[in-house]
């Protein structure tokens, strides 16, 4: 009996796979006859990727010119590694890659842990209807623009608003939730956290529900309890596609949440909010940087290309999960 | 088994394609754009014709004359969503489109149009893939570089003749009111690209606006000096029931424009844009290091100390939650653009009362002597080009003229009817789009005849829709108490009007104009966002985290971060 | 279930309160919008409307309607959501089912696998990609928001891993009795796959709904903008537009600042995400059906 996401132990076959590839011809040919399906299958999606994605991509070698889109891709000259040398020289860029790790990776933490114990509480109910209808609830605020969110979130957040009202009724002081630079970037944290943990959800919603049924009843017959079930069957069956999800989110880790922070961020909060789409946005408005953004893209990409393979190695090593 | 699903398969993917098929012959949705207008007016020779992207000879005589044959212009512009059209009507045929075909034979069809936002992104692109319509319109905040590059590359039109020919006299006197602008695009005497120019100077002054039924139960004070005018904010505080003084932004912008009064002139620091003028040596150089901004620092720093300046100022985005202090009543005095009646008035009155809106007046200076100076930057809109494969620069002069003799001269027969129907709801700047050059004196000559109109109750000398519309909504607001007449009200409608306030400025030469009379330098993309460090460094002053004297060491690092870069730039272009 | 002990059950009142005090939370962005959207502009602009609406009105949602212009978008989405699902979902599985093979089985499979990743981390920008969608002539056609993306690897990638987890069992029965690859993919994978399919197909829905700077880029005329784009457009920025064309300009777009009109476009853009979600989420709840294991 298999569960869900069950880890795939492969022996690492790399030497053998080398001269599978390249060793006789005869061996391709006969391999081919047996695998043709899954080529066929695999075959529109590569060729979609290689069109799309695969196409574009000579554009990389913009962070490398001083490209101006009147000049192309042709006929801008060659400027080398000018403008990460420029980027990395000023301090308020330098800065900004500090506070996008900062509150990204807390993003990631606190979102995956609280989409994971919803989806766990949210298991537990038992009446399909209230399940289908919290589990709506909790993902509208993913689909509902920072733009929106930005104005009640100020009003909410302001020193007379609500919650210090609230917190000043409790007897605390009251806390500057955008103004202050050591409190802004929780207050960014927490404020994703509540808008992404729903959506979150519903990828581990649909792992929890496919494992096996059967395997909660033997639990039961061996006399396991809730609690007992979930810590020993549900969370570690759940173990892959956690560590799946982080691992892909790595791949983002650059991205803070442009959008959320460009309206509810301020100059007073600059030194810890500002981060590097928020810093490339302002740096736009002097003029379309078209190199420098690809630069940063650039370095970001290479960035989050390094954090995935450690956690795909990490995974690998520590848990024998192969994500990939 | 294996057959009948192979089948299978290859009927999923002949479903998909007929779907492609199918939704390729019928676009998503249907624009019945290209057709020839049709106007049930006497055709125009050759109207029946397919227009041409060809070569035309333009005929002789004024920009009057119509072509013999069609002539076609492939346009690309931004289109804000919110005008609407008439029923049926769209940007490929409207009024307008069908006034130059039937006026001139000249057929306008628009390739693609974006949204305000995006048109510099899709101008790139366009002009990445080599597709450059016939004529469009770089924005002024377009790159500075975009100009330039496309005209060294040999992409954009000469429009020397074209505009010395076939552009109407009252555009080419344009150059007589503000003859520096055009010289922005003229490379070595050849004019590559029309200025769109701007309505006017007289917008440019910003005002010290004051809630009126607060300010007359104060028991209307002259506010000449600065202390004047923190004894009515504190009055307003006390018994009024302000909660602060004057409404400051996130942007700062609010509170920089107030640095005249200190004799300070700053610039909108959050858009990286300075102000620029002579220190006593005849160097050029910003606002910002000027001592008097000390001055301004010193008084800001202390107006948050005393509560006159919001502790959320930071949070108050100045199109909404700043906005939402003010009609709500929690401040009574505001230094802003002479439009304020639009922007808030309709929410005031309805949330407040009916004098519950904001006056404008001259902003008061340290010694009361005199109002503080006006500033003035580079008002320039924007440029009209044309791509260098154009074949009929005459016919775009003409679209030009046309719009322009339509919309803003004085000498054009239009009843109401007409004027409703081509200018209706600010129609004029979602059809013309890019032929429309503004008329420098517009705003002046329309406060002008709007309120001698409302002073004598004679409305026949009005002549522009924009005159026609003006009155009318000031009517509104006397006769009806209709508070979306405050807008044109309060901006012209009486003698203490925005207006009013700002030809005061011009009439006793209160004014001073930046030296850059440009919108940006090429050099300036070199710099960085150099306005980053002084917005970040000011809002921790103001808030008392670090005293007036830090600004010195900032002004040091904004030299070291890329100001130099934009002081020598500036002296290099404008110096003396 | 019938059993509970009294520790379950006092479990199970605390987590209907906490489960419904946080979709409380959650639910608070929606009803403010559905309170702006039916309130009267003035209590709007003054940032008093929070939970219910003030000077109730339904001009919001007339306005919508009458303009014609949402209706359009709408329509545009809905085409673009239909063709995008099916060329994922088709791409997905045929893509996900051959990658989840190990390389014994499929030995280009590491090779195509590098092939799909890098494409989530590497892109080429912008430019080239609208050069390319240009060249092929694919502006201001639908396919152009839809093809491109046609291969979500991140769902590919969940996808793949979903169908990893699944019992050997299942395909060998079927091997054993002479299926192949296409016969198991169809016939033996697709319906134990339901809660995987359903996850990445309301990504993909969701994606395409949602997505809207392609649909401004890649659009010539504004009449063929998707729902969300058109929403971009409403939600613009005003300080970008004062920018953009100078302040005197503004006095003829103050209009634009009618917060309670977008309010109800926004709103009634999220139902067809509020109506998928639920109708996808029956399929979580079957989880694997033990019985297609053929004894």
């Amino acid at each position: 009996m298999g569960s869900a996401m069950d880890a795939h132990l492969e022996a690492p076959v790399r030497k053998k796979k080398k001269e599978r590839y390249f060793g006789g011809g005869g061996r391709i040919i006969k391999r081919f006859r047996k695998e043709w399906p899954l080529h066929l299958l695999v075959l529109p999606a590569f060729v979609v990727t290689l069109i799309f994605s695969y196409g574009p991509m000579y554009g990389l070698i913009m962070a490398f010119q001083d490209f101006h889109p009147v000049r192309g891709f042709h006929g801008s000259p060659w400027v080398g590694l000018e403008h990460f040398r420029w980027l990395f020289a000023q301090p308020a860029f330098v800065r900004t890659i500090y506070n996008t790790f900062f509150i990204s990776i807390f993003k990631i933490i606190f979102s995956t842990f609280a989409s994971i114990l919803f989806a766990l509480l949210l298991n537990e109910i038992r009446v399909a209807f209230c399940k289908r209808f919290f589990q709506t609830i909790v993902y509208i605020p993913h689909f509902i623009s920072w733009i929106i969110l930005a104005g009640v979130m100020q009003t909410i957040l302001a020193s007379d608003g609500i919650l210090n009202s609230l917190i000043m009724g409790l007897g605390f002081d009251r806390v500057p939730f955008l103004s202050d630079p050591s409190v802004f970037p929780w207050t960014m944290i927490w404020s994703d956290v509540w808008k992404s943990f729903g959506f979150g959800t519903v990828v581990y919603l649909a792992a929890i529900t496919s494992i096996d049924p059967q395997i909660y009843e033997s639990a039961v017959v061996d006399g396991a309890g809730k609690f007992r079930q979930i810590i020993s069957i549900t969370i570690p069956t759940m173990g892959p596609i956690i560590v799946l999800m982080l691992t892909l989110n790595m791949g983002n880790v650059l991205n803070a949440g442009f959008d959320q922070i460009f309206n509810l961020y301020s100059p007073i909060v600059y030194s810890t909010g500002d981060i590097i789409d928020t810093y490339l946005f302002r740096l736009g408005i002097q003029g379309a940087q078209f190199s420098v953004g690809a630069a940063v893209g650039l370095m970001r990409a290479v960035v989050s290309a390094i954090l995935m393979s450690i956690s795909l190695f990490f995974a690998y090593k520590v848990a024998n999960y192969k994500i990939f | 088994m294996k057959k009948k699903l192979l089948a299978l398969l290859l009927a999923t993917l002949m479903i998909v394609s007929f779907f492609a098929a199918c939704t390729n012959d019928t676009p998503a949705v249907d624009t019945p754009a290209t057709e020839a207008p049709t106007v049930d007016t006497p055709a125009t020779p050759g109207a029946d014709l397919e227009p041409t992207r060809e070569h035309v000879p333009p005929p002789e005589g004024d920009w009057m004359t119509p072509f013999d044959r069609p002539v076609k212009i492939l346009a690309a512009a931004e289109q804000g969503l919110n005008w609407f059209f008439q029923d049926g009507d769209d940007i490929n045929n409207n009024p307008w489109t069908r006034l130059y075909a039937e006026y001139l034979n000249v057929h306008v069809e628009f390739e693609w149009t974006t949204t305000v936002d995006e048109i510099e992104t899709r101008l790139n692109l366009a002009i990445a893939a080599g597709n450059l319509p016939d004529v469009f319109h770089i924005p002024r905040t377009a790159d500075p570089r975009l100009f330039h590059e496309l005209q060294s590359q040999g992409m954009l039109l000469d429009l020397t003749d074209a505009y010395r020919n076939y552009a109407s006299q009252r555009i080419r006197d344009h150059e007589l009111v503000d003859p520096y602008t055009i010289q922005g695009f003229t490379v070595d005497g050849r004019i590559y690209g029309i200025p769109r120019y701007y309505y006017g100077q007289i917008d440019q002054p910003w005002h010290m606006w004051f809630r009126k039924d607060w300010y007359e139960a104060a028991g209307s004070p002259e506010i000449r000096t600065v202390a004047d005018l923190e004894n009515l904010m504190r009055t307003f505080m006390n018994d009024f029931g302000a909660s602060y003084g004057i409404a400051v932004d996130s942007d700062l912008e609010w509170l920089f424009r107030t640095a005249p009064m200190f004799g300070a002139y700053i610039g909108n620091i959050h858009n990286n844009e300075y102000f620029w003028r002579a220190d006593e040596t005849g160097r050029l150089r910003p606002g910002i290091a000027f001592p008097e901004f000390l001055v301004a620092l010193e008084y800001w720093q202390n107006w948050f100390a005393e509560g006159f300046i919001s502790p959320d100022f930071m949070t108050m985005d100045p199109w909404g939650r700043g906005q939402e202090d003010i009609v709500n009543g929690l401040v009574g005095v505001q230094c802003w653009w002479q439009w304020w009646g639009w922007a808030n008035g309709p929410s005031i009155v309805g949330l407040q009362n009916n004098d519950a809106y904001f006056i404008p007046f001259n902003l008061p200076t340290l010694d009361g002597s005199t109002p503080a100076r006006g500033q003035i930057f580079f008002p320039n809109t924007g440029v009209t080009v044309a791509s260098a494969n154009f074949q009929n620069p005459a016919a775009l002069m003409k679209v030009i003229s046309l719009v322009d003799h339509y919309v803003f001269s004085a000498d054009t027969p239009m009843t109401p009817a007409d004027i409703d129907y081509f200018m209706g709801e600010g129609r004029e700047h979602a059809m013309t789009q890019i032929f429309q050059i503004i008329d420098p004196h517009a705003d002046l000559t329309q406060f002008q005849y709007v309120l001698r109109a409302l002073e004598t109750g004679d409305d026949s000398e009005l002549f522009t829709g924009g005159m026609m519309s003006k009155f009318r909504e000031s009517r509104a607001w006397l006769d009806e108490q209709d508070p979306h007449g405050l807008g044109a009200f309060l901006q012209m409608g009486f003698a203490g009007s925005a207006y009013a306030r700002s030809q005061h400025l011009f009439d006793h030469g209160h004014i001073v104009q930046t030296a850059l009379w440009t919108t940006s330098l090429p050099e300036f993309a070199a710099a960085g966002n150099t306005g980053d460090l002084i917005m970040e460094e000011v809002m921790q002053i103001i808030v008392g985290n670090q005293p007036v004297e830090h600004f010195l060491t900032v002004l040091e690092q904004w030299y070291a971060q890329g100001g130099q870069i934009k002081e020598d730039a500036v002296n290099l272009h404008f110096g003396g | 279930m019938k059993f509970m002990t009294r520790g379950e059950k006092i479990f199970n009142v605390f987590n209907y309160i906490f489960i419904g005090l946080v979709c409380l939370l959650c639910a608070l962005p929606i009803i403010h919008i559905l309170a702006v959207s039916f309130s009267s502009a003035q209590y709007v602009v003054g940032g008093r409307v929070s939970f219910w609406p003030m000077g109730f009105t339904i001009e919001s949602y007339t306005f919508a309607f009458r303009s014609g212009r949402f209706m359009t978008a709408f329509w545009v989405s809905i085409q673009r959501v239909t063709l995008g699902l099916i060329v994922n979902m088709f791409l997905l599985v045929t893509t996900a089912y051959p990658l989840s093979k190990t390389t014994q089985e499929f030995s280009a499979r590491n090779y195509y696998m590098a092939f799909f990743a890098i494409t989530m981390i590497f892109g080429g920008g912008i430019i080239p990609f609208y050069i390319l969608i240009s060249d092929l002539g694919m502006l201001d056609s639908i396919w152009s928001l839809v093809i491109p993306g046609g291969l979500p690897v991140f769902s590919m990638i969940i996808l793949m891993n979903f169908i990893r987890g699944l019992p050997k069992e299942l395909e060998e029965a079927a091997m054993i009795d002479g299926a192949g690859y296409f016969s198991v993919l169809a016939l033996i994978m697709l319906p134990v796959l339901k809660p995987a399919l359903a996850t990445v197909a309301l990504f993909s829905f969701v994606h395409h709904w949602n997505e809207w700077l392609l649909g401004m880029l890649f659009m010539n005329d504004p009449s063929n903008f998707p729902l969300q784009t058109y929403l971009q457009v409403l939600l613009t920025n005003f300080s970008d537009l004062i920018r953009a064309m100078g302040p005197d300009f503004m006095q003829l777009v103050a209009r634009m600042n009618e917060r309670s009109g977008r309010a109800a476009q926004l709103f009634l853009g999220l139902i067809p995400i509020l109506v998928i979600y639920p109708f996808l989420q029956k399929y979580f709840t079957k989880g694997l059906v033990i019985g297609s294991v053929k004894g």
